[in-house]
C-alpha cells in the first residue's frame, strides 16, 4: 500500500511540468495566439511598446523559465483585461464551481446507483429498456439545448426554480443556504444528466457481471437471502470500479461547467475561461488550464488511493 | 459530453476487448439480437445515406439552396420551403441536408483522427516499452485528467473557426482511451505464444504488430465509434460559444445553437437541427453499444 | 449591447486609440447596438406570471444605509459582470461599464439626453478669443461620496495622471498634445491652456476626462480598490458589490436633478436566451435584446425603449487593393448589397445608413444624399463597364482572371450573418466572396487595412469632426502603424481641408456644414459602403419608465447612459 502511494506520488512531478508545457504551449506556440495582444489594451501605446511591456518579445525559452518560476509559487501574473491577480480571479470563482460540480456528481451517483442496479436486475426488462433508453438521452442531447428548455419549462412556465445566478438578488430571502439550493436544481441537473445517463450505464455492466461471479453464487447456494447477497456481496463489489470513475469525471465535468455556467449566470471558473479565452485574456487563461488540471490530477490521485485503501488486490503489485 | 458516452463500456474494453480471434458469427447474430443495437444501426444509415445524398436532394429534388437567400427570415413552412426558412431566409431543409454532411463528417473525422492518434501513440509505447512507453504514458494519463474542454476551447479561439482546425482540436485532445486501450492489447499480446512464435521464426516487427493489430481490432472500433459521438456534440458546444465551423457553412450545430436566440419566437427553428443532433449520437451510441456486447465474450449467453 | 451574437466578447466595432478609448478599449462597441452577443445578452422573459413574484419589499442584500433622501424603487439590470470588473473611468473598456462609470464620476462638462453640452462640476466657461485659454468656474458645494468637498485640485490631478508617462487614459495623447497648462487660481477656478486651438476640448472633457478624487488616489491613481468601487460625485454610488451583481444607490445629496430611482442593481446574465427568460420570469427587469424577439415581447406588455446610436456600420473596401481602385467596381458592390435584408433582420430597430455620419447628430448629419436602393441591373452594367464580364459557372472574368474577392468577417454571429447575405447577394452579379473569419479579439488585421472587404461598426466618437478624422483624414495611421483609423488607405485632399477648417472653429452651424460636405465627398468616393446605423434597445418590465431617448449619439454611449433617468411607476 505504502509502496503503491509512493510510486502514484511519484508521477505527480512528471504529471505536473507536462502540465505547465501544455499550458504555456497553447498560447505561446499556437499560431495566431499572442499575435493578437492587441486592442485589448490600446491606449496610445503601440503592438511593439505593447509586447515590450507585457515581456513577449523576449526569447521563448526565458518566457518559459520565467513563467514557471512563477507558477510554482502559484503566481500566474495579472489579468490584461482588469490587472487583478489571476489567483485571486480563480479563487474568487472556484467555490461556486465547486459546488455545482460537486452537487452534480453527487446527483448523478445517487440518481445512477440505484437505476443501474434495477437495470440489472431486471435485465431485458421493459424497465431496463426505458433506462437504457433514458440514458443514451442523456449522453445525447446538446447541453446547451437541455438548458435552455429545462429553464423554459421549469423556469419561466412552471415558475418552479429560479433561473439565473446563485442567489436571489434584490429580494428577501429566509435563509440563503435553501436560496442557494433551490438557484442549484436546474444547473447541477443538467450538469449532471450526461453523467447520471454515463454512471447508469456503468453500473448496470458491473453489477451484472458481479451477480454472475463465484463468490455471489456461492453466497445464493449457500442460501442466503436475495437482499443479502445483493447488498453485502455483490453491490459492495459493483461500485469498486466507480471509485475510479468518479476521478475521470471531474475532468468531464468542469468542461461541461463552461456551457451550464453561461447558461445559468454561474458565476464559476467555467464561465471566466470562456470569457478569458474570447477577451484574450492569456494570464487567466493559462492559470485555469494548469490550475483546473492541478485540481483534475490531484482529485484522480485521490480516487486511486481510494481504491488502494478499499480495494485488497492492488496493494504491492500493479 | 461525449467522452461520458465512452466511460460505460471503456473500462471493461480495456479488460477483454478483442481478446480473441475469429467469432464472428457468433458476433454478428449478438449484436443483431440487441434490439437497440439494430435500431442504432437502421437509423444511422438511414441518416449517413441521408447526408451524403442531402445536398443532391436538396438541389435536384426540391431545387433548393443551403446559402442563398429566398424567402423572407424565419418564414413558416409553405410548399416551397417546406420547413420554412432561417433567420436570414435560407431555406431550413435544404440547410439541414447539407448540414448533416458536415456533422456527420465531424464526427467521423474526429473518430479518424483519435484511431490514428491513439495508435500510434498505444503502439509505440506498447511495443517499444521502456523510456517511450513511460513518457508517453504520463503524457496521456495527464491528459486524460484534464478538462480538455478548455483546451478546445482556447485552441479553437486562437486558430479560428474553421472545420479542419474544429476537428483536429477535438481529434487532439480524445485520443487518449484509445492509446491507453492500444497499449494495453499490445503488452497483452506481446507475450502470447504466436507472438512468440513470430519472434522465433525471425518475423520483423512489422510483421508482428500487424498480429496485434489485428488483435486490437474491435476494441478499437468500439473506441472508435464513440468518439464520432464525441466529435458531433463537441462540435455543436463549439458552435453554441461561437467557435464552431465558418459560416454561412451549415452544421447542425450551428444551426442549432443560432437558433437559439430565437427560441421565445420561433421554437422550431431548434427542433429539427435538435432532433437531428440527437438521433445521431443516439444512433452511433446504440451501435457502439451492440458491439461492445458483441465483441466482449464475457456477456455470451447472457 | 444587444443581441445576437454568439460569442460574448465584445461586439465588435473598431476602435480608435486616443480620442475616445472608450470605444477603443471595447473595440467594439460599435455593434452594440445591434449585436451584442448573445452571450453579452443572455438574459431575460417572462410569464407574466412570474412579475407577480416582484411585488413586496425589496431591499438589495448586504446593501443599503436607509437615507430619507434617497428615492424609492428598484430596478435589476441585466449585464455582465465580467464587463464591470473595473469602474474606474479611465479603466474601463466595455461600453456597459462606461455607461455605470458616467453615473458615479463626472466631467467638468456633462451630456443631455439630447447630446447637448451642459454645465457639470463646472457651472459656467469662457474661451478666449484665440481659442487658446479655457476658463471654468467649478460649481460651489459639491461633495464627493465619501463627504470630501470637490475643489480645483480634483481636476488638476485628473488632468495630470491623464497626461502622465504611465496614463491609461484614453484621452492621454489628446491631453499631452493639445493641453500646455493647468492652472488653478483658487479652489473654484481652473484655467486650461492649449497649444493649439482643438474645437472638440469640451466632448473630450465630458466624455474622457472625468474627474477623479485626488484625495484618494494621488498615491495610486489606478488603486484596484477604486476600480471596484470607485468613489465620484454623481447621481449614483456604488454600495454593494457581489459575485454576480454590483448595486448601485441613488446619491442622496446629488448637486442636480436627483435620480428617480433609488436602487438599480447591475445583475449578472451573460446568455441571450436565458436573459429573456429571467425578464418573462420575473427576476431581471431590464435587458438588452435582439430587435428580432422585441416584438413578441412588446405584444405581452413590456416595454421597448430605443435609441440610435452614433455609428455607422458598413463594408469597408481596401482603396490598396488594385480591383477595388476602380470606382465601378465599388459601386457594382454597392448596388448589389442586399441592405434592406442586413437591416431588417439585424438592425431592425436602427436605420438603414446612406453616409456615413447617423441622423442621431442633428445638424451633422446630410439628408440630402440620394437614397440608394439595390439595383441588380445597375451592379451588372458597372461591372461590364470595368470590363468584368460574365465567365464561366457565373462568375465574372477580366483577363482571364475570376471576379474573386476577400472578405473579412469577425467571428460572431452578427457579423458572420452579414458576411452569409454579402456573399449571397454579391454572387447574383457574379461576384465571388471568400469569407475568412478573424476573431474578434484579432483586430490587427483589419485595424492595420490588411483585408480586401471587412464589415466594421465604427463609432462616430461624440464629436462627429473627430470620427470623421479618424476615418477619412489621409494622414491618420492605422493601427499597425500605430495610429487608430483609415483602414481604407482613403487620401482626399478635398476632405482633408474640410477637416483643418472644423478643428479651427468652435461655431456649431460651421462645423455641421462642414461635416455635411465631407459626407457628400465621401459618400461619391465609396471607401466605406454604408448599411446601417445600429440602434440600442432595452426593454423593461411593464411599470418601469426608460427615458433613455436622444441618448444614442454620444459615442461610448449604449444603452443604459441615463440610469438616472429610469424610474419605476408602478411595482
Amino acid at each position: 500500500m505504502n509502496r503503491y502511494l509512493l510510486r502514484r506520488g511519484v508521477l505527480l512531478g512528471p504529471q505536473l511540468l507536462i502540465l505547465l508545457v501544455l499550458s504555456f504551449g497553447l498560447v505561446h506556440l499556437t499560431p495566431g495566439a499572442t499575435g493578437a495582444v492587441d486592442l485589448n489594451a490600446v491606449s496610445g501605446e503601440n503592438l511593439e511598446q505593447m509586447r515590450e511591456r507585457l515581456g513577449l518579445d523576449r526569447p521563448l525559452p526565458v518566457q518559459f523559465a520565467d513563467w514557471l518560476w512563477d507558477a510554482a509559487r502559484l503566481d500566474f501574473g495579472d489579468s490584461f483585461m482588469d490587472g487583478q491577480p489571476v489567483r485571486e480571479k480563480i479563487f474568487d470563482r472556484l467555490p461556486a464551481t465547486m459546488l455545482l460540480t460537486g452537487t452534480a456528481l453527487v446527483m448523478s451517483l445517487v440518481l445512477a446507483i440505484p437505476l443501474g442496479v434495477v437495470s440489472s436486475l431486471y435485465r431485458n426488462s421493459s424497465a431496463d429498456y426505458g433506462l437504457t433508453v433514458f440514458a443514451f438521452l442523456g449522453v445525447s442531447i446538446p447541453a446547451f439545448w437541455a438548458a435552455i428548455v429545462v429553464i423554459i419549462v421549469f423556469g419561466v412556465q412552471l415558475d418552479w426554480f429560479p433561473i439565473q445566478g446563485m442567489e436571489s438578488v434584490g429580494r428577501p430571502v429566509g435563509s440563503q443556504f435553501l436560496d442557494v439550493a433551490h438557484h442549484l436544481v436546474l444547473p447541477a441537473t443538467v450538469l449532471g444528466l450526461e453523467g447520471t445517463a454515463a454512471l447508469t450505464r456503468l453500473v448496470r455492466s458491473s453489477m451484472t457481471d458481479v451477480l454472475v461471479e463465484d463468490y455471489v453464487r456461492t453466497a445464493r447456494s449457500k442460501g442466503l437471502a436475495e437482499r443479502a447477497v445483493l447488498y453485502r456481496h455483490a453491490l459492495k463489489n459493483a461500485l469498486l470500479p466507480m471509485v475510479t470513475l468518479v476521478g475521470l469525471r471531474l475532468p468531464t465535468l468542469i468542461g461541461g461547467a463552461v456551457i451550464i455556467e453561461t447558461v445559468f449566470a454561474w458565476p464559476g471558473i467555467g464561465r471566466l475561461g470562456w470569457e478569458s479565452v474570447l477577451q484574450r485574456d492569456y494570464p487567466v487563461v493559462m492559470g485555469l488550464v494548469v490550475f483546473t488540471g492541478v485540481l483534475t490530477i490531484l482529485g484522480n490521485l485521490l480516487a486511486d488511493i481510494t481504491y488502494a485503501a478499499i480495494d485488497p488486490r492492488i496493494k504491492l503489485d500493479h | 459530453m461525449a467522452e461520458a458516452a465512452t466511460i460505460g463500456g471503456v473500462s471493461r474494453l480495456a479488460e477483454d476487448g478483442g481478446r480473441s480471434a475469429r467469432r464472428d458469427g457468433l458476433r454478428w447474430r449478438r449484436f443483431m439480437a440487441n434490439r437497440l443495437s439494430l435500431l442504432g444501426l437502421v437509423m444511422l444509415v438511414v441518416l449517413v445515406v441521408g447526408a451524403l445524398a442531402g445536398p443532391v436532394i436538396a438541389d435536384r429534388l426540391f431545387g433548393l439552396q443551403p446559402n442563398t437567400l429566398d424567402c423572407v427570415s424565419l418564414e413558416g413552412p409553405s410548399a416551397a420551403h417546406p420547413l420554412g426558412c432561417d433567420p436570414l431566409g435560407r431555406d431550413i431543409l435544404a440547410r439541414l441536408l447539407v448540414g448533416g454532411r458536415v456533422s456527420l463528417a465531424v464526427g467521423l473525422l474526429v473518430a479518424v483522427t483519435t484511431t490514428v492518434l491513439g495508435l500510434v501513440v498505444g503502439l509505440a509505447s506498447g511495443y517499444l516499452g521502456g523510456l517511450v512507453d513511460s513518457t508517453l504514458m504520463r503524457f496521456t494519463d495527464t491528459m486524460l485528467a484534464m478538462p480538455t474542454f478548455f483546451i478546445v476551447l482556447a485552441a479553437a479561439a486562437f486558430l479560428g473557426p474553421s472545420l479542419l482546425n474544429t476537428i483536429l482540436i477535438i481529434g487532439l485532445t480524445q485520443w487518449m482511451v484509445t492509446a491507453r486501450l492500444i497499449r494495453g492489447e499490445c503488452l497483452a499480446v506481446r507475450e502470447k505464444e504466436f507472438i512468440l512464435a513470430a519472434r522465433v521464426s525471425g518475423q520483423t516487427d512489422l510483421g508482428i504488430m500487424r498480429h496485434i493489430l489485428l488483435n486490437v481490432i474491435s476494441t478499437v472500433i468500439v473506441v472508435a465509434t464513440l468518439a464520432v459521438a464525441t466529435g458531433i456534440l463537441t462540435e455543436s458546444a463549439l458552435s453554441y460559444l461561437g467557435l464552431g465551423i465558418q459560416p454561412p457553412q451549415a452544421s447542425w450545430g450551428s444551426m442549432l445553437s443560432g437558433a437559439q436566440n430565437y427560441i421565445f419566437v420561433e421554437p422550431m427553428q431548434g427542433v429539427f437541427p435538435g432532433v437531428l443532433i440527437v438521433l445521431t449520437v443516439l444512433a452511433v451510441n446504440f451501435v457502439g453499444e451492440g458491439l461492445r456486447e458483441a465483441l466482449d465474450p464475457r456477456l455470451a449467453g447472457r | 449591447m444587444t443581441t445576437t451574437t454568439r460569442s460574448h466578447r465584445p461586439s465588435g466595432e473598431a476602435a480608435a486609440s486616443d480620442h475616445l478609448r472608450a470605444v477603443t478599449k471595447s473595440a467594439a462597441q460599435g455593434m452594440a447596438a445591434t449585436q451584442v452577443t448573445r452571450r453579452e445578452l443572455l438574459a431575460g422573459a417572462a410569464g407574466a406570471a412570474g412579475l407577480v413574484a416582484l411585488a413586496g419589499p425589496s431591499v438589495a442584500r448586504g446593501a443599503v444605509r436607509q437615507d430619507a433622501a434617497v428615492p424609492s424603487g428598484q430596478i435589476i439590470y441585466a449585464t455582465r459582470m465580467s464587463e464591470l470588473t473595473t469602474l474606474h473611468p479611465f479603466l474601463a473598456r466595455f461600453t456597459s461599464a462606461l455607461a455605470v462609470a458616467y453615473h458615479i464620476n463626472e466631467g467638468l462638462v456633462k451630456f443631455a439626453p439630447t447630446f447637448e453640452l451642459v454645465p457639470g462640476l463646472a457651472t459656467e466657461w469662457t474661451i478666449s478669443e484665440d481659442q487658446l485659454t479655457f476658463t471654468f468656474t467649478l460649481r460651489p458645494g459639491v461633495t464627493w461620496h465619501d463627504g470630501t468637498p470637490f475643489t480645483a485640485a480634483d481636476v488638476r490631478f485628473t488632468i495630470e495622471t491623464a497626461a502622465a508617462e504611465d496614463s491609461q487614459a484614453a484621452a492621454q495623447n489628446t491631453v499631452r498634445t493639445y493641453i500646455s497648462a493647468v492652472e488653478t487660481p483658487d479652489d473654484a477656478t481652473v484655467i486650461l491652456r492649449l497649444t493649439q486651438p482643438y474645437s472638440p476640448l469640451l466632448t473630450v472633457l465630458a466624455e474622457q476626462l472625468t474627474i477623479l478624487p485626488s484625495h484618494l488616489l494621488s498615491a495610486d491613481p489606478y488603486s484596484p480598490a477604486f476600480a471596484e468601487r470607485p468613489v465620484g460625485t454623481g447621481p449614483y454610488r456604488v454600495v454593494d458589490r457581489q459575485a454576480s451583481f454590483v448595486t448601485l444607490e441613488a446619491n442622496p445629496s446629488y448637486w442636480g436633478e436627483p435620480a428617480r430611482v433609488g436602487t438599480i442593481i447591475l445583475r449578472d446574465s451573460p446568455e441571450a436566451a436565458a436573459q429573456q427568460a429571467g425578464l418573462l420570469g420575473g427576476e431581471l427587469d431590464v435587458i438588452q435584446f435582439n430587435p428580432t424577439t422585441m416584438a413578441s415581447l412588446e405584444a405581452q406588455g413590456y416595454v421597448v425603449a430605443r435609441g440610435l446610436a452614433g455609428s455607422v456600420h458598413g463594408i469597408n473596401v481596401d482603396l490598396e487593393t488594385p480591383l477595388l481602385q476602380d470606382a465601378n467596381v465599388r459601386k457594382a458592390l454597392q448596388l448589389a448589397l442586399d441592405r434592406e435584408r442586413i437591416q431588417s433582420i439585424l438592425y431592425a430597430n436602427g436605420v438603414m445608413a446612406n453616409t456615413v455620419v447617423s441622423p442621431a447628430y442633428g445638424d451633422y448629419h446630410d439628408d440630402s444624399l440620394p437614397a440608394v436602393s439595390r439595383d441588380l441591373d445597375g451592379a451588372r452594367a458597372a461591372l461590364d463597364a470595368a470590363g468584368w464580364v460574365a465567365g464561366g459557372d457565373d462568375i465574372r472574368v477580366k483577363d482571364g482572371q475570376p471576379l474573386r474577392l476577400q472578405y473579412q468577417a469577425w467571428a460572431a454571429q452578427n457579423w458572420q450573418d452579414i458576411a452569409a447575405i454579402a456573399q449571397a447577394s454579391w454572387r447574383e452579379v457574379g461576384i465571388d466572396l471568400e469569407i475568412v473569419t478573424v476573431e474578434l479579439a484579432n483586430l490587427t488585421d483589419t485595424m492595420s487595412g490588411q483585408f480586401q472587404l471587412a464589415t466594421v461598426g465604427w463609432p462616430l466618437t461624440s464629436d462627429v469632426i473627430v470620427g470623421l478624422t479618424q476615418l477619412f483624414r489621409s494622414t491618420e495611421l492605422t493601427l499597425a502603424e500605430g495610429g487608430t483609423r483609415n483602414v481604407f488607405g482613403y487620401k482626399s485632399e478635398a476632405v482633408d481641408g474640410l477637416l483643418d477648417q472644423a478643428y479651427a472653429t468652435t461655431d456649431v452651424t460651421t462645423r455641421a456644414d462642414l461635416a455635411r460636405q465631407i459626407q457628400a465627398q465621401v459618400y461619391a468616393d465609396l471607401p466605406l459602403i454604408p448599411f446601417a446605423h445600429p440602434a440600442y434597445q432595452l426593454v423593461s418590465r411593464p411599470g418601469i419608465t426608460l427615458d433613455e431617448t436622444g441618448a444614442g449619439a454620444l459615442s461610448s454611449v449604449g444603452p443604459g447612459f441615463f440610469m438616472n433617468r429610469w424610474q419605476v411607476t408602478e411595482s
